[in-house]
């Protein structure tokens, strides 16, 4: 039976689409069939993440609605045979899937894989608890701004009231230089303050904006990918391996990388 | 204090806002309670002084300082 983890955050835009989409990929890689739900239901963009909108035609609403079976709206990834997609529909009226017949629908899914990531949409309102009630994990993204932490606190007090397994974070688009500078909060830090444990730290990452808007997300090893390899690992092992950020700006070379990037 | 922990108390601080509502308006309740209560035992003489923060536990450490004169002994009280 599948492990099925929701990706929430409260504030829009801090990365939960991008994370579920590598960390699919991730989970995939390591031999896990995985499967990637995109409820952001009529703000879907996993499609384009994933490189997959020229093969979306049936979607989630289609299947609870019966207009096709879940095979005919389940996307294979192009290049990894465990790993499918759930597209949402871009123009089905949000409050017409319901939190039970969005659970219902995961019931239906959860024997066929070893991973169910389910990409909420921002805001805590009906969307929200949609995407939490068919989930048993969660893991709040947050970026080291204030008010992504802020939005992410009152996420987590409303996760604690779902009965969950287990709800960690992930301090998503973290500036080594700037930690290092002492110009900005580490992921610790900020964990710390939420008081739930972290289970990922990612960095900033221009190559993670370049390969998305591509729809090549996966493709290529660059330092986000490496950062969710470490979360995906961190989920299959429940050890805390996390990505340093500040690793890279470290030493003499790091130093003179610091300085050269400051001054361009 | 470097920007990095000032972003932090000022974290903390938004936090703890966001769960007693207003700040400004808790500590004005709990001030007014402690003169009530401390104005039983003595004349509270300046405006209460009183801050808190949240540890690294969660648990909030306060800290409270009060200036009173005309201490009434407790037989007085009776
Ligand atoms: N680590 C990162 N480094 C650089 N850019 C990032 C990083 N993570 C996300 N982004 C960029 O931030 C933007 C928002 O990301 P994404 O769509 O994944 O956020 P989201 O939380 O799903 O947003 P929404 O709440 O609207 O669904 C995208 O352009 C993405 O490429
Ligand atoms: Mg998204």
């Amino acid at each position: 039976m599948a492990r099925k983890i929701v990706l929430t955050s409260g504030k829009g835009g801090v990365g939960k689409t991008s994370i579920s989409a590598s960390l699919g990929i991730s989970l995939a890689n390591r031999n896990n069939r995985c499967l990637i739900i995109d409820a952001d239901v009529g703000l879907n963009n996993l499609d384009v993440v994933m490189g997959v909108e020229n093969q979306l035609v049936y979607d989630m609403a289609d299947v609870i609605s019966g207009k096709c079976t879940i095979s005919n709206a389940l996307i294979q990834d192009k290049y990894n045979a465990g790993l499918y997609i759930l597209p949402s529909s871009h123009a089905f009226n949000d409050v017409q899937v319901s939190a039970a017949e969005f659970r219902s629908l995961i019931y239906r899914l959860e024997d066929s894989f070893d991973f169910i990531l389910i990409d909420c949409p921002a805001g805590i309102d009906v969307g929200f608890h949609r995407a939490v009630s068919g989930a048993d994990e969660a893991i709040v993204v947050t970026t080291p701004h204030i008010s992504a932490i802020r939005d992410g606190d009152k996420v987590l007090s409303m996760l604690a009231s779902y009965g969950l397994n287990s709800i960690s974070v992930i301090v998503n688009r973290v500036r080594g230089d700037l930690v290092l500078q002492g110009n900005m909060m580490s992921a610790e830090d900020i964990a710390k303050v939420l008081r739930y444990p972290l289970i990922g730290v990612v960095p900033e990452d221009d190559n993670l904006t370049i390969y998305s808007q591509l729809g090549r997300i996966g493709l290529n090893a660059h330092q986000s990918r490496i950062a969710v390899d470490l979360i995906a690992d961190n989920i299959l092992s429940g050890k805390t391996r996390l990505y340093d950020p500040t690793l890279r700006y470290k030493g003499l070379i790091g130093k003179l990388k610091m300085w050269l990037e400051k001054s361009i | 204090m470097n920007n990095k922990n000032q972003a932090l108390s000022r974290l903390k601080r938004v936090l703890l806002q966001d769960k007693v509502h207003s700040y400004e308006g808790f500590l004005r309740v709990i001030k007014g309670d402690i003169y009530t209560l401390m104005s039983c035992y003595m004349t509270v003489k300046e405006p209460i002084d009183i801050d808190f923060d949240v540890d690294e536990e969660g648990d909030c450490n306060f800290c409270i300082r009060v200036r009173a004169s005309n201490l009434k002994s407790p037989k007085t009280m009776i």
